[in-house]
């Protein structure tokens, strides 16, 4: 005969949110971490006036690459590994968003070359130029990445959709950005701004395709949901670089125009904070409305 | 393995899937043929007075204000050096020949433009069925500003001059040599719609 331990306190009942990583909680985290470092190190550069030897700014620009790999692995995968229930082959789908942005969209983009006959259309065409361009290649492959490779077996709640939704596009937006290191001159300030706005706008666009990716695993998946996703995503994928090319020239004057990068900035601060706000409150509606109807059949 | 992942899927699912690699594959398609279609987009250019018409690219500027030419277009995006389409008229004898023209013209640039050098001369036909002759030259682009501090540019440029009654029609191209051939089919296109 077993006896059951006595507890002082009563045992938690071990639910979705305690066994897994939270990951939106980890998202904003990293979201904020790597703003608050890019805005310090603008500022700083500003104030300090710095002026580094260019061997070494590109070193650094290199390293600043990197930093948002590093912030997911110390922040998101640290967290995962400590759950109860870690999600499995994050790490596998991060190398592989890397891999298709390196060996498949950066060869496309220059292709398309998309700012040379793009720079000078209406506002209009420019973002339905690059949202039929660099917006649905960039998705599409994300999208794939996920569809083929943790789709059938890891997708059992839609914040898993989520987290390796966020792994793939960590990875995509590193491959993005050690392509933009190695093949540009800037000083380390403006670098680490473009950086930033391309794994910002990456990072939040792809709950979106994790979202209609977990709608893809019921039987009963309207067949135009995913399609639909990924347009969406693509859409706002344009609209992130024809707004924030906007932005940034600013003091448009008779003879000269200036422009300020950080105000790129803001573009991405904006879509991080409105599509993960609207996807978290979607995701947990979602979820309620299911619970809900659940406890209706029984 | 989880026992839902061996579930086959759905005709449903199969068919959601399927859709996103259709659109996405459509939708890249499209992307190439609108990006031609804002490439090679054009806007006509009418000189009843001197009687020509064309259509020359959208997105480039046209100037008629200069008197030595009826019409220039040049693209803004091609600085250092803008990829340019200039047409103009010289008044000729009767016994005026387009070899005669090119020789003027190599003798005027010459003295003009620095390091010239004529390359070759061939003889053309227009798309109009027009006969002429072409000529291709190089010369070093020098900026005028000397604060810029810039380097002298090596530009290619080809000649193609046509006769008609007391007027020779020379239609000359010019860009930086590394996009010569790049940019020639708006050259190209150009003369398919010239009429005079």
């Amino acid at each position: 005969m077993t006896s059951q331990p006595y507890l002082l306190t009563p045992q938690r009942e071990a639910s979705e949110g305690n066994q897994s990583r939270r990951v939106w909680r980890t998202a904003w985290l990293e979201a904020l971490l790597l703003l608050t470092i890019t805005a310090a190190l603008v500022f700083g550069a500003r104030l300090l006036a710095l002026r580094l030897p260019a061997d070494l700014e590109r070193a650094f620009s290199f390293a600043y690459a990197l930093l948002p790999l590093g912030l997911w692995l110390g922040i998101s995968y640290a967290a995962e590994r400590r759950a109860l229930q870690p999600r499995r082959n994050l790490i596998a789908v991060v190398m592989l968003g890397g891999l298709v942005a390196s060996g498949v969209a950066v060869p496309l983009s220059a292709i398309f070359a998309a700012e040379e006959w793009l720079s000078t259309a209406s506002g209009l065409d420019r973002i339905i130029g690059y949202t039929l361009t660099t917006g649905i290649v960039h998705e599409f492959l994300k999208y794939a990445v996920l569809r083929y490779s943790v789709w059938r077996t890891e997708f059992n709640t839609r914040l898993d959709a989520v987290a390796y939704a966020i792994a793939a596009a960590i990875g995509f937006a590193t491959a993005l950005n050690i392509h933009f290191a190695l093949n540009n001159v800037l000083s380390l300030p403006s670098a680490a701004l473009r950086m930033t706005e391309i794994t910002l706008a990456q990072v939040a666009i792809s709950p979106i395709l994790g979202f209609v990716l977990y709608e893809l695993r019921k039987p009963n998946v309207f067949v135009l949901t995913p399609t639909l996703g990924l347009l969406i995503a693509a859409l706002l994928n344009a609209l992130t670089i024809v707004i924030r090319a906007g932005l940034i020239v600013s003091g448009l004057s008779r003879t000269s125009t200036s422009n300020n990068a950080i105000y790129g900035l803001g573009m991405a601060v904006f879509i991080v904070v409105v599509l993960f706000s609207a996807l978290s409150f979607l995701v947990r509606a979602a979820d309620e409305r299911e619970m809900l109807r659940a406890g209706e059949v029984r | 393995m989880r026992a839902e992942e061996l579930t086959p899927l759905s005709l449903r699912q199969r068919l959601a899937n399927y859709l996103v690699i259709l659109a996405a594959f459509a939708a890249v398609a499209y992307g190439f043929i609108y990006r031609n279609s804002i490439i090679s987009a054009t806007f006509p250019f009418i000189n009843r007075e001197a009687g020509i018409t064309a259509r020359y690219p959208a997105r480039w500027l046209l100037d008629e204000s200069d008197s030595r030419f009826v019409l220039r277009a040049q693209d803004p995006d091609t600085l250092p050096f803008k990829t340019a389409i200039r047409l103009q008229l010289i008044p000729i004898g009767q016994d005026a020949r387009p070899a005669d023209i090119l020789d003027l013209l190599d003798i005027d640039r010459a003295a003009r433009l620095p390091a010239y050098r004529s390359l070759s001369r061939t003889p053309t036909v227009l798309p109009g069925g027009q006969r002429g002759q072409q000529m291709i030259y190089a010369y070093a682009y020098i900026d005028p500003n000397p604060f810029l501090q810039a380097e002298p540019i090596t530009v290619r440029a080809l000649d193609l001059v046509v006769l008609r009654t007391g007027q020779a029609v020379v239609i000359t191209y010019e860009a930086k040599a590394d996009v010569f051939e790049k940019h020639k089919h708006y050259f190209e296109s150009f003369l398919r719609s010239l009429t005079f």
